[in-house]
């Protein structure tokens, strides 16, 4: 039980390293990305 | 007294304190709470992973797996896991947010203040508990090995880590956290190639006892399920994980800090369980449980002992850094500023700094408290604060940010509800007055659920322009690539 245990983690380990993979792909994201001027929209309305 | 180990921590605390002052010239507001965003993936994946891995992990989960094996897998591991997916989903609308702390967001997504100043109000009492127990852990590892008084060593580890993160923020705690992040895994390795070195392949064979699942804090399926909630909750709702989408320098940057410091601490968490297998073998069935992995180190001594003891002080200020550091900001930015929204950038700066070291104080009295008097109730007390937290932020944080049907109506009760039945459930059940069939974890979510529901359907909610923008349009995400 112990190593189907540790397989079952190492599958769900890979996962988010795979989701930010694919959403970054989806959304042209890059690491390279200028980050946005200041918003113009406040944090408390 | 051992001057050896005493010398290696001296020349660690000397290096983090170098940084910490060096991060004081970044002297601003939002260098101070969110690191100018500009964290690259790097530190941003340094910062992440260490803050995640805590004295908990190097220490308890070692201990955990050498007494109760597969059973770490069901209790902590599996819903961490689930927890890292979950962050990755919201990190990329977190970062474009473009937020200073987390509570904020309830006002940004709803108006009105009043869920805003409870999220960070719980936020902050939970954190002042968390500091209060992992300074204790630390200062007993650090009075163990070194041979000092135990109240002098929880003064030491609180001072150094007190002073980087008053003076440069997030931008010391960032790069501290890089540099014990890189001792961290160099220790829990070292251990782990010298338990390879001494037991061969068969440090993979499993002893039969420690084959089961269903065993320690999961003996049954219900509890299995619980668990998995509680550590998913813990770690998808952790302010300290959220906060730091705010820090890094794009939405790509947001996700793979936590892609890659998932997979890097699910490195140390393999190493970490085949180290508890090998526990047995190693310092014997009278040294397991907790005192397991320092006695491993003491009994190899040398480089190792060295890297254990120095790995787990880094593991303890990592996270008490990043804890102690939320409370400044969170006090500050959504506590005092909402009750002064006057203030200013730069006088919110000096109080952010002064609430840090006040509350710094504070939690390493209440240790020293805890260490004279060994009064066990904090512990209690941190189990439901922790608790509380994941009840009171998970849902409506997540369907806040993910959904346009949540009304502010329906966030609060699902916070407020969420809060108080875990706490209720969670109390009673700690004090004996009740034994409740289930786990305090589903009171809390299922309220807090029944709440996020019935208060969007009777209050209905009614997003703006800027609300639909900012989170749930394709043009708020154009705008967050550059």
């Amino acid at each position: 039980m112990f190593w189907a245990g540790m397989a079952i983690f190492i599958v769900l380990a890979v996962l988010p390293l795979a989701t930010a993979a694919i959403l970054n792909a989806k959304d042209g994201a890059s690491l390279t990305d200028r980050d946005l001027p200041p918003s113009p929209i406040r944090e408390g309305r | 007294m051992n001057l050896g180990y005493l010398a290696v921590i001296v020349v660690y605390f000397i290096l983090v304190l170098a940084i910490g002052v060096w991060g004081a010239k970044k002297a601003s507001y939002d260098s101070y709470t969110v690191a100018d965003r500009d964290v690259s993936l790097p530190l941003s994946v340094g910062t992440f992973f260490a803050t995640y891995i805590s004295s908990a992990t190097v220490i308890g989960f070692v201990g955990y797996t050498s007494l109760s094996g597969a059973s770490i897998f069901p209790t902590y591991f599996w819903g961490f896991a689930l927890g890292w997916f979950a962050l990755t989903l919201i990190a990329g609308r977190m970062r474009r947010l473009r937020l200073r702390s987390v509570p904020s967001l309830f006002e940004a997504r709803f108006g009105g203040s009043t869920l805003r100043v409870f999220s960070a109000l719980v936020t902050v009492v939970a954190f002042c508990f968390s500091v209060m127990t992992q300074l204790v852990a630390g200062s007993l590892v650090l009075s163990t090995v070194i041979g000092i008084d135990q109240t002098l060593s929880a003064i030491l580890l609180a001072i150094v880590l007190i002073i980087y993160t008053v003076l440069g923020g997030l931008v010391s705690v960032v790069r501290t956290d890089f540099i014990q992040g890189c001792l961290i895994l160099l220790a829990v390795t070292a251990a782990f190639t010298v338990a390879l070195f001494q037991n061969g392949i068969s440090a993979f064979s499993v002893p039969q006892n420690l084959q089961p699942m269903l065993q320690g804090s999961t003996p049954t399926t219900a509890d299995v399920i619980a668990l998995i909630l509680v550590a998913f909750g813990g770690v998808a709702a952790q302010p300290y994980y959220l906060h730091r989408f705010f820090s890094a320098r794009n939405v790509a940057t947001a996700r793979q800090m936590i892609g890659l410091g998932g997979l890097l601490a699910g490195a140390v968490y393999f190493m970490i369980a085949v180290l508890g297998i090998v526990m047995p073998r190693a310092v014997g069935s009278e040294n397991l449980g907790d005192s397991a992995i320092i006695q491993f180190g003491l009994q190899n001594g040398g480089l190792l002992g060295s890297l254990i003891v120095v790995g787990i002080i880094c593991a303890v200020q990592s996270t008490v850094d990043s804890a102690l550091h939320l409370v400044g900001v969170n006090f500050t930015n959504d506590v005092i500023g909402v009750a002064k929204p006057s203030m200013t950038d730069p006088a919110k700066h000096t109080t952010a700094r002064l609430v840090t070291a006040v509350f710094g104080v504070l939690c390493t009295t209440g240790a020293i408290v805890f260490i004279v008097s060994e009064a066990g109730f904090i512990t209690i007390l941190l189990n439901i604060w922790l608790g509380t937290l994941s009840s009171a932020l998970l849902i409506p944080l997540y369907s806040s940010i993910l959904f346009k049907w949540v009304s502010r109506l329906g966030a609060t009760l699902s916070s407020v509800g969420g809060f108080f039945a875990y706490f209720i459930a969670m109390g009673l059940t700690e004090l004996g007055v009740v034994e409740l069939p289930f786990h305090p974890i589903y009171f809390g979510l299922g309220v807090s659920l029944a709440g996020l529901i019935i208060g969007s359907l009777v209050s209905r909610a009614d997003p703006d322009d800027d609300v639909m923008i900012r989170f749930f349009s394709k043009e708020g995400l154009s705008l967050a690539q550059g």
